[in-house]
C-alpha cells in the first residue's frame, strides 16, 4: 500500500521535473532568439547615439604669437588676396578675395591659376576658407552665414577643378573660422556669435552645435583646432585656450549616408558606394547600404524568377496528377536536394556554370524562347497523330515523348545557336552586347539566378506540394463530376483555391534566396552595383558579412554598419516567412470551413 | 420484370475490385430510361460503387480495377476510346455531402456550362437561372446570385449542387444519398425535386432511407455483399419481394 504510494508520488514528481526541463528549454530557444536581436542591437546602437560634447576648463597661455595663414600676393593675378588655404601636405593652395574672387594653384605652378573665377555669385563676404583633410575639398564660410563645400574633380582633359558640390544650411552670423578634423571628413565651424558646429563631409546638417559664450569679434580668436584624435577642440583666442571634449566615433555613419545617395570626394555626382576599405590612409569609407540592399533583392528576384515556375509546376505534376506512392518518392527525392551543400552548387556555379553560360549565352537566349514554343508546337501535333501512337504512349509514358522531345529541341538549339552567333554577330553575341551597352560579366545574377534557384526549388516544393494536396478533394471530385477535365480541374478549382499557399512558398523560398550566402559569395564576383542587369554581378548582405566581418575592425563604424546589414537581413527574412506563416494559416483555416 | 422498357443504362457482368478487396461481383442491370431507380442496401455493400461505375468516377480512387461492360444507349462507355470527361457530362453525380465550390452561386451554377464554353453573358444568365429554377432554388438564392456559395444552407447547398449538376443537361443524373445530410424539410424539397426532374433524365438514387426509395422510386435494386439481389418494380418489391433477403432488409430484420 504504502509502496504503491510511493510509487505514485515517485512519479508524479518526475512528470513535473520533465515538465519544467520542457517547458524550461521551449523559454531557452525563445531567450536565445531575444538575446540575438539584444546583441545586434547593441552593437549597432553606437551608431544612434547624438554627438555630445562638454567644455574643458580654459588653460591660459603664454602670450605667443599665432601666425594666421597669410595670402601672399599671388604671381600674375591681379586681385589682392585676403584668405589663403593651404592643403595638409601643401599640394594644394587656394587663395581668395574677400569678395570671393579665387585663384587655385598647385605647387608645382609657379604662377598663374589653375582655376580663377567667383566662389559665390551673390554680394557677401568670404570669412573663411579651409581644406579638409585628404586634400579633395574645400569649404568656404561668409560673413551671412553660408557655407560652401567644393571637391577637387577633374575634368574631360583630366585637370582637376573645384566644383561646388553643396550649399550648407547657413548660419546665423559670419563663419569666422573652419577647422578640418584629422584623418577624417568632419570639420567644425566657429560663427560671430561664438557658436560651434560639427559637421560631417558627406551630411548635410551639424552633427553637434554648442553656444560657446565666446562672443569674440573677428580678432579675439585666434584659430580653432583639432586635437590629432579628433576627441578635443581648442579655440584658441590670443591668451587663453578653450577646451571642448567631444564623442563622435561614428560620424560617417548616419540615415543618410546609409540610404540616400551621397556626393563623395573624387565622384563627380552623387551615388551609392559601398566601398569600406582601400589601400591608402585618407581614405574616405562609403557605407551606402542601397547597393547590397538591391544586390540581395536583385539574386533573390532572379532566383525566384528560375525557381519559382520550376517548382511550382512540379508540384502541380506531383500534387494533383500522381498517385500517393510515386508522389511519395518524387517528393522525398526534391526534399533531398534541399540536403545538398550550398557551397558545392556555388563551387559548381563558379567554376563550371558562368564559363558555361558565358559561351552558349545566345543559345541559353534561344532557348528560354524556344522551349515552351517547342512544347505548344507538340501539343498541336498530339492530336494529329496516328491514334494507334497516342494509345501507345498514353498512362505516363507521355511524360518520356516529351522528354526526348525537349531533350532533341535543347539540343538543336545549342547546336544551332553556335553558327547563328558567327553568322549574325560580326565578332560574337558578347561583343553586339557590349556594343549596345550591356555590359556582360562571367559570374552574373544569370548564373546566380540558376544556381541558387537550384537551392530554393525544394523550400517552395515542399509548400506548394502541401496546399494543393490540401484542396479538399470533393471539390476537385466535383468538378471532375461536371465534365471537368483534370487540367481543368486543376486549373479552375485547385489552383485558384492554393494561390495564397503558392505565395507563401514563394514568400518562403524568397526568405531563403535573401538568406543564401556560400552560392552568391561564390558565384557573384560580389562587385556593390546598384542595378537590376541580368548580365552583371552583385554583392548581397550576406556575401558581404561574409567577407568583410572578419576584416573589420571590432568597434569601428564599419563593423557597427555590418551589424546594421545583419539586422536588414534578419528583418527580411523574418518578414518574408511571417507573411507566409500568416498566409498558411488563413488558408488552413479557409480550407477548413468548406 | 417489364422488358418493353428501353433501358438507358445497361450493366453487364460488372465487377469491381478495390485493391485486392471484391466490392461488386458480376452485377447484371438495366436501368430503365426517364424513371427513378433506387438502389437500397446495407452499408458497405457497394451500391455507391455501383453507382460511380456509371460515369467512372470509381477511378479517381486508387488501386480500382473494373471488369465487365456499362452501356450508355448501347455503347460501352468503359471503351478505352470513351472520353471520360465527356462522359461525365452526359452522366451527372451528385455526392451525399453537398461540395459547392468557393465561388458565387451563379459561378457555381455556371462552371459546368463554362467548361462547355459558353461563354455570352446572356446565354449563361438564362442557363443559370433555368437551372436554378428546376432545382427549386431560384426563389430562395436570386438576390443573392452573387453572394459565396459555401454560406447558404446544407439543404439549399444540396440543391445548389443539383442545379449545377443538371445545368450542362446531363442525361442521367446519379444521386448518392443526396438527402442523408438533410433535415426532413430539405429532404422533401429534394424528393420533390426529383419527380419534377424524372421528365427529362433517367434518375438512379442510393439511398438508405426505406421510405424515401419506396415514395420517390419506380424500381429498386436491393444489393448485399456486393452481389444484386433482387431488381424489380418498386411496388412489387416492397409489398411481394421475391428473395427472402429483401425481405428481411425492407422490414427491418438486418441492415
Amino acid at each position: 500500500m504504502s509502496k504503491s504510494l510511493l510509487l505514485q508520488r515517485r512519479r508524479r514528481w518526475y512528470n513535473r521535473l520533465f515538465k519544467a526541463l520542457i517547458g524550461l528549454s521551449g523559454v531557452s530557444v525563445l531567450l536565445m532568439l531575444a538575446a540575438l536581436f539584444i546583441y545586434l542591437f547593441s552593437e549597432v546602437v553606437p551608431l544612434l547615439r547624438p554627438v555630445t560634447g562638454e567644455p574643458l576648463a580654459p588653460l591660459s597661455l603664454p602670450e605667443q604669437v599665432v601666425t594666421p595663414d597669410v595670402a601672399g600676393n599671388r604671381l600674375g593675378w591681379p586681385v589682392t588676396p585676403a584668405l589663403y588655404a593651404i592643403s595638409v601636405s601643401g599640394y594644394y593652395q587656394l587663395v581668395a578675395s574677400s569678395e570671393g574672387q579665387a585663384c587655385f594653384y598647385t605647387r608645382q605652378q609657379v604662377s598663374g591659376c589653375q582655376q580663377q573665377w567667383w566662389l559665390t555669385e551673390s554680394v557677401d563676404t568670404l570669412t573663411s576658407i579651409s581644406w579638409l583633410s585628404a586634400e579633395q575639398a574645400l569649404l568656404a564660410g561668409y560673413k551671412s552665414g553660408r557655407l560652401q563645400q567644393w571637391f577637387l574633380v577633374p575634368d574631360n582633359s583630366g585637370i582637376v577643378k573645384l566644383q561646388l558640390v553643396r550649399e550648407l544650411p547657413a548660419q546665423s552670423s559670419a563663419i569666422l573660422h573652419i577647422a578640418p578634423e584629422q584623418n577624417r571628413r568632419g570639420f567644425a565651424t566657429l560663427n560671430a556669435a561664438g557658436q560651434l558646429a560639427l559637421y560631417y563631409s558627406a551630411a548635410g546638417r551639424p552633427l553637434w552645435q554648442r553656444a560657446t559664450g565666446l562672443t569674440a569679434d573677428e580678432t579675439d580668436i585666434k584659430a580653432v583646432e583639432f586635437s590629432a584624435d579628433n576627441k578635443l577642440l581648442s579655440v584658441y583666442s590670443a591668451n587663453q585656450q578653450y577646451r571642448f571634449t567631444l564623442d563622435n566615433p561614428h560620424p560617417e555613419v548616419n540615415w543618410q549616408t546609409l540610404w540616400h545617395s551621397v556626393w563623395y570626394e573624387g565622384f563627380s555626382q552623387p551615388d551609392y558606394v559601398w566601398q569600406t576599405s582601400s589601400a591608402s590612409d585618407d581614405y574616405q569609407p562609403k557605407f551606402s547600404l542601397i547597393p547590397l540592399t538591391i544586390g540581395t533583392l536583385k539574386a533573390a528576384f532572379y532566383a525566384m524568377l528560375f525557381a519559382a515556375p520550376l517548382a511550382i509546376m512540379a508540384a502541380i505534376y506531383t500534387a494533383c496528377f500522381l498517385p500517393a506512392g510515386p508522389r511519395q518518392r518524387i517528393k522525398a527525392l526534391i526534399e533531398l536536394m534541399a540536403a545538398f551543400p550550398t557551397v558545392i552548387l556555388g563551387f559548381i556555379a563558379a567554376v563550371w556554370l558562368a564559363p558555361v553560360i558565358e559561351s552558349n549565352l545566345l543559345g541559353l537566349l534561344l532557348w528560354v524562347l524556344v522551349l515552351p514554343l517547342s512544347v505548344l508546337a507538340l501539343a498541336a501535333v498530339w492530336p494529329r497523330l496516328p491514334s494507334s501512337w497516342q494509345h501507345r504512349c498514353s498512362g505516363g509514358s507521355e511524360v518520356i515523348v516529351l522528354m526526348v522531345w525537349l531533350m532533341v529541341v535543347s539540343g538543336i538549339v545549342f547546336f544551332a545557336a553556335q553558327y547563328l552567333d558567327s553568322w549574325l554577330f560580326t565578332d560574337g553575341f558578347r561583343f553586339y552586347l557590349d556594343k549596345l551597352g550591356v555590359y556582360y560579366e562571367q559570374r552574373n545574377a544569370l548564373v546566380i539566378g540558376i544556381a541558387m534557384g537550384f537551392a530554393v526549388v525544394p523550400g517552395i516544393f515542399a509548400i506548394a506540394d502541401d496546399v494543393l494536396h490540401q484542396v479538399p478533394p470533393q471539390l476537385t471530385r466535383g468538378a471532375l463530376a461536371l465534365g471537368a477535365t483534370p487540367w481543368q480541374a486543376v486549373i479552375r478549382i485547385s489552383l485558384p483555391l492554393a494561390a495564397p499557399g503558392l505565395i507563401a512558398a514563394c514568400l518562403v523560398g524568397f526568405g531563403r534566396a535573401m538568406g543564401e550566402t556560400m552560392i552568391i559569395l561564390m558565384a557573384t564576383g560580389n562587385s556593390p552595383i546598384t542595378n537590376f542587369n541580368l548580365f552583371e554581378g552583385l554583392r548581397s548582405l550576406t556575401a558581404t558579412l561574409a567577407i568583410e566581418l572578419p576584416e573589420a575592425t571590432v568597434g569601428s563604424s564599419h563593423f557597427r554598419v555590418l551589424f546594421v546589414a545583419a539586422l536588414l537581413l534578419l528583418l527580411f527574412t523574418f518578414l518574408a516567412n511571417t507573411a507566409a506563416e500568416i498566409v498558411r494559416q488563413r488558408l488552413r483555416k479557409k480550407y477548413q470551413r468548406l | 420484370m417489364n422488358m418493353e422498357i428501353v433501358a438507358k443504362l445497361d450493366v453487364q457482368d460488372l465487377s469491381v475490385k478495390f485493391a485486392d478487396k471484391t466490392v461488386l461481383q458480376r452485377i447484371n442491370l438495366r436501368i430503365p430510361e426517364h424513371k427513378i431507380t433506387a438502389f437500397i442496401g446495407p452499408s458497405g455493400c457497394g451500391k455507391s460503387s455501383l453507382l460511380r461505375s456509371f460515369n467512372r468516377m470509381n477511378e479517381l480512387l486508387e488501386d480500382t480495377t473494373t471488369t465487365g461492360r456499362v452501356l450508355l444507349d448501347g455503347k460501352n462507355v468503359y471503351q478505352p476510346d470513351v472520353e471520360v470527361a465527356e462522359l461525365r457530362r452526359r452522366v451527372g453525380i451528385v455526392f451525399q455531402k453537398p461540395n459547392p465550390f468557393p465561388h458565387s452561386v451563379y459561378e457555381n451554377v455556371a462552371f459546368g456550362l463554362r467548361l462547355q464554353g459558353i461563354k455570352q453573358e446572356r446565354k449563361l444568365d438564362e442557363l443559370v437561372e433555368s437551372a436554378l429554377k428546376k432545382a427549386a432554388l431560384w426563389n430562395e438564392v436570386r438576390d443573392r446570385l452573387h453572394a459565396s456559395a459555401v454560406n447558404l444552407s446544407g439543404g439549399q447547398q444540396q440543391r445548389l449542387v443539383i442545379a449545377r449538376a443538371i445545368a450542362i443537361e446531363p442525361e442521367v443524373l446519379l444521386l448518392d444519398e443526396p438527402a442523408s445530410a438533410l433535415d426532413p424539410i430539405s429532404t422533401l424539397k429534394i424528393e420533390e425535386l426529383m419527380y419534377d426532374l424524372k421528365q427529362h433524365y433517367t434518375i438512379v438514387i442510393v439511398t438508405h432511407n426505406m421510405q424515401q426509395a419506396a415514395r420517390v422510386s419506380d424500381f429498386t435494386a436491393f444489393l448485399n455483399m456486393g452481389q444484386l439481389i433482387e431488381f424489380d418494380e418498386t411496388n412489387k418489391m416492397f409489398t411481394d419481394p421475391s428473395q427472402r433477403a429483401t425481405e428481411d432488409y425492407i422490414t427491418g430484420r438486418f441492415g
